[in-house]
């Protein structure tokens, strides 16, 4: 009976060629594992005895990897400023969240 | 009917007269002579009509003149409209305006493919801002839901 288990090792490229589509395929499964976690949050700021109205107003802004960005102007006044409010009846923030990467933060102003 | 298409595009709020509609704001990637240009929508459930209030960079300080959003082979001129305000940015003005527009028009606009085009002057210079072709593919089947979703609750 013929020793049919080949002795001969895997070349080395091979090896490497391998272990790097398993890195690979580890890496996608992170960034979908990531994509997975996105979410999007809304939070109340702040309420008045002021009529609900018929007017909105959003300001943003969006940073990446919490480094870049996020110099935009997103704080209440300027949502009202948007919205043409003068008259606030209550503002909710929001953030949003993608792949852990790009994150936009907001308020949103509701008034007359 | 499948909403899920307009889900975070939009909020709804309940008030004393009705809901409230809000369409996030929107960035339009073709523009003329302006830059930044973003426009956002509030739809009340007892009125019939639209706000579509707008910003955009530009060098001049002028007030736009002019406002219409054509669609296709029509063209929806609007004259209830005034700036909000104007800021300084960078070396640019950020100008912000609000303007009406009846809700038949939102209806035509939704009805046709071409992308529509916001159009307006600013010390006689032609200016105008529209959706990208695949843009407006993605962006007309949100709002037709969110158009619905209002009719519904009138």
């Amino acid at each position: 009976m013929s020793d049919i288990t080949s002795n001969n090792p895997e070349p080395p490229f091979n090896q490497s060629l391998s272990v790097m589509k398993k890195m690979m395929k580890f890496a996608f499964a992170c960034i979908l594992a990531l994509g997975a976690a996105s979410c999007a949050t809304t939070t109340p700021v702040a309420a008045t005895s002021n009529p609900v109205g018929n007017k909105c107003g959003i300001a943003k802004t969006t940073t990446v990897l919490s480094i870049f960005g996020g110099s935009a102007d997103c704080g209440i006044n300027k949502a009202a400023k948007n919205g043409g409010i003068t008259r606030i009846s209550h503002v909710d923030a929001f953030q949003k969240n993608y792949l852990g990467i790009v994150t936009i933060y907001g308020v949103r102003v509701y008034g007359e | 009917m499948q909403a899920q298409s307009a889900d975070g595009r939009y909020i709804s709020r309940m008030t004393q007269d009705g809901t409230l509609y809000f369409i996030n704001p929107q960035k339009l990637s073709k523009t003329e002579g302006i830059k930044n240009f973003e426009y956002d929508m509030t739809l009340l459930s007892w009125t019939d009509s639209a706000t579509v209030n707008f910003t955009f960079r530009s060098g001049l300080m002028a007030k736009p003149e002019n406002l219409a959003i054509r669609s296709g082979n029509n063209v929806f001129r609007c004259d209830a409209f005034k700036p909000l305000f104007i800021d300084i940015k960078k070396n640019k003005y950020e100008i912000r305006i609000t303007s009406r527009f009846p809700i038949s028009v939102l209806a035509t606009i939704l009805d046709n493919p071409d992308p529509p085009i916001f159009d307006f002057t600013q010390d006689g210079i032609h200016r105008h801002a529209a959706y990208s072709e695949g843009a407006w593919r993605k962006d007309r089947k949100k709002l037709n839901d969110i158009y619905r979703i209002y009719l519904y609750s009138k």
